[in-house]
């Protein structure tokens, strides 16, 4: 006789399918839409070309372009996004606070600020090594300022006081930036480009930039999504049911801050990827982080392919930042909750 | 077993809890009351493990118990906890299960088994499916209780456990405790604000005031007019162990 089992908040695996099933779509629709004409059918049979080797008769030319031009970029947009969003999902479950996301906190701006510090330190230009490590710690340096300001004024109980204080150590941030760079001109442009979050690859390169950081971070994040569900009962009976909670709180934000910052570092200030889309999973699925994550890294990535795909054809030639198409989005969106939720929120 | 041997706490140079001694045997239910600002959360919160204090406290024995070890033997219920809105009631009672599974583990199915027992047990099988935030009042206290339980642990501290019900759902859950505490042989701690109810309930009663022990007892001892007038500031009569509001004439 089996033991009867109760209906818990899992993954079913018809939401991983479909989840799946939505990013696959995305990469496609992003892969094939540009100025060379490149059908839906070309881009898997180049995918099947370059995996497995086996010639299915698509042209060097447009294999070229859809392996070389068109796929980096789709990938680091679909890395980027799952880590921004899945970096955002994170954090609303560590301060319980539906509407924290690396933007809200600071801690993009952080990683923003870390970054240009490299670039311009970097006496060739481009983008150095070290600009990831040096996002990292403006990122974390940012969230904990804002945690701690939020905690001097409430103990980071209320929803606001913790926004109110990552939106005030942004923007300090930002000023310092702004600072830096007018004493630098010559790195204005470069950095600018840059900071207005664009997934611009050059090949493959920033694809492999990226993905260790993925994934350590998201891989660690998802071993964290049981205890994410154990710290929204609150930290006292979190702790007496065994768990640490003030060590699982700091890896958790740990990571999120990491993620944050490579995502940061190879495509600058993308807002509201972190926001929108772990929210909107969590209207369709319920609250428990053990869906959210895993469905936020999908769901993320998806996103963010489809935002890069307008961005590049909405007006091409000429590309608009994809910070800009995903702040028509998630800006609204983030107006919408307040208006849903305003009276809720504490 | 717990034993406090001259407990204090001091938040500032507050002093909320000052050389408590007691002595708590296994099977028994400590009902703790007094007035408001007493310090009767502070000395559930303290035997929880979450208020730092000078003195000692031992469970079964033991002193400073590490979080893990801690878990197994004590559950513990706040007077206001988190509920996370949205999350149903399935969820939230295995959450109870954690001090029970590997770090990073999921449950098996004894811990499935468990929860269906306590979800049974506190007429709360209908109910799995619902969301927290739907919940009347009494059921959501059951459903934090049934939480406090699926840690089978030996020893449940209750802070307040009927603070917001209304009267026929604070019988129903003391009744409750009272039968799981003899069919699982249940150490309880609650805090308590009716003094009827304390008295009808528990076996013994610990009147604290301003963070000392005043009284320690069975209820007819604790339960006295002259205490209660002394340390409540009411006007009450007792009679036959029911404490009765008295107006001035």
């Amino acid at each position: 006789m089996t033991t009867p089992r109760l209906p818990l908040a899992r993954l079913k695996p018809s939401w991983l399918a479909g989840g799946l099933l939505v990013l696959g779509v995305s990469v496609i629709v992003g892969a094939a839409i540009g100025p060379a004409d490149v059908s839906m059918g070309s881009v898997v049979a180049t995918v099947f070309e370059r995996l497995l080797g086996a010639d299915r008769g698509v042209s060097d030319r447009l294999a070229g372009i859809v392996w070389e031009i068109r796929l980096p970029r789709v990938a680091l947009g679909l890395l980027v996004g799952g880590m921004l969003s899945v970096a955002g999902g994170a954090y609303q479950g560590v301060f319980r606070n539906p509407l924290a996301d690396p933007y809200l906190l600071g801690a993009a701006a952080g990683a923003g600020l870390g970054a240009t510090v490299a670039i311009v330190l970097s006496a060739n230009g481009g983008n150095p090594a070290w600009a990831t490590p040096a996002a990292f710690v403006g990122a974390l340096a940012a969230v904990g300022l804002a945690t701690a300001i939020g905690s001097a004024i409430d103990g980071n109980r209320s929803t606001a006081t913790l926004l109110l204080a990552g939106v005030a150590v942004a923007s300090f941030l930002t000023a310092i930036q702004t600072f830096i760079l007018q004493r630098r001109v010559d790195t204005v442009q470069q950095v600018y480009s840059w900071i207005l979050g664009r997934v611009a690859t050059t090949g493959w390169d920033e694809v492999w930039q990226v993905t260790p950081y993925a994934v350590v971070c998201v891989g660690m994040l998802f071993w964290y999504r049981r205890a994410l569900d154990v710290l929204a009962v609150g930290d006292d009976v979190a702790e007496t049911l065994g768990v640490n909670a003030r060590r699982t709180r700091l890896v958790i934000v740990v990571l999120a801050s990491l993620a944050t910052a490579a995502a940061v570092s190879v495509s600058g200030l993308i807002g509201f990827v972190g926001l929108v889309v772990p929210h909107m999973i969590r209207l369709l699925s319920g609250p428990s982080y053990r869906v959210i994550l895993p469905l936020a890294f999908l769901g993320g990535g998806a996103f963010l392919v489809l935002a890069d795909t307008v961005a590049r054809q909405a007006f091409a030639p000429a590309e608009i930042p994809i910070g800009v198409v995903t702040a028509f989005v998630g800006a609204p969106f983030f107006m919408w909750m307040l208006l849903r939720g305003g009276r809720s929120l504490p | 077993m717990i034993t406090c041997s001259d407990v204090s706490v001091s938040i500032g140079n507050t002093s909320i809890l000052s050389g408590v001694d007691v002595m708590i045997p296994e099977g028994q239910w400590l009902g703790v009351i007094g007035p408001n600002g007493a310090g009767k959360s502070t000395l559930l919160r303290v035997l929880a493990g979450r208020q730092a204090h000078s003195g000692n406290v031992r469970i079964n024995g033991n002193s400073g118990l590490g979080r893990k070890r801690r878990s197994h033997l004590i559950a513990y219920l706040e007077q206001s906890p988190l509920v996370p809105a949205g999350m149903f009631v399935a969820d939230y009672v295995m959450l109870g299960r954690t001090p029970h599974l590997s770090r990073f583990g999921s449950e098996r199915d004894v811990d499935h088994e468990v929860v269906i027992d306590v979800l049974g047990r506190l007429d709360l099988r209908d109910l799995a499916g619902r969301r927290l935030d739907t919940l009347s009042g009494g059921e959501r206290q059951r459903v934090l209780i049934g939480r406090a339980l699926a840690q089978e642990a030996p020893i449940v501290l209750l802070d307040e456990p009927t603070t917001s019900l209304d009267l026929g759902h604070q019988q129903e859950v003391l009744e409750l405790l009272d039968e799981l505490r003899s069919t699982k042989n249940l150490t309880l701690v609650s805090s308590m604000h009716d003094l009827t109810l304390a008295g009808q309930y528990p076996d013994v009663l610990m009147l604290i005031d301003r963070g000392r022990v005043v009284a320690h007892g069975p209820a007819e001892e604790v339960l006295t007019p002259e205490l209660i007038v002394g340390h409540y500031r009411a006007r009450v009569e007792v009679r036959d162990g029911v404490v009765r509001p008295v107006r001035p004439s």
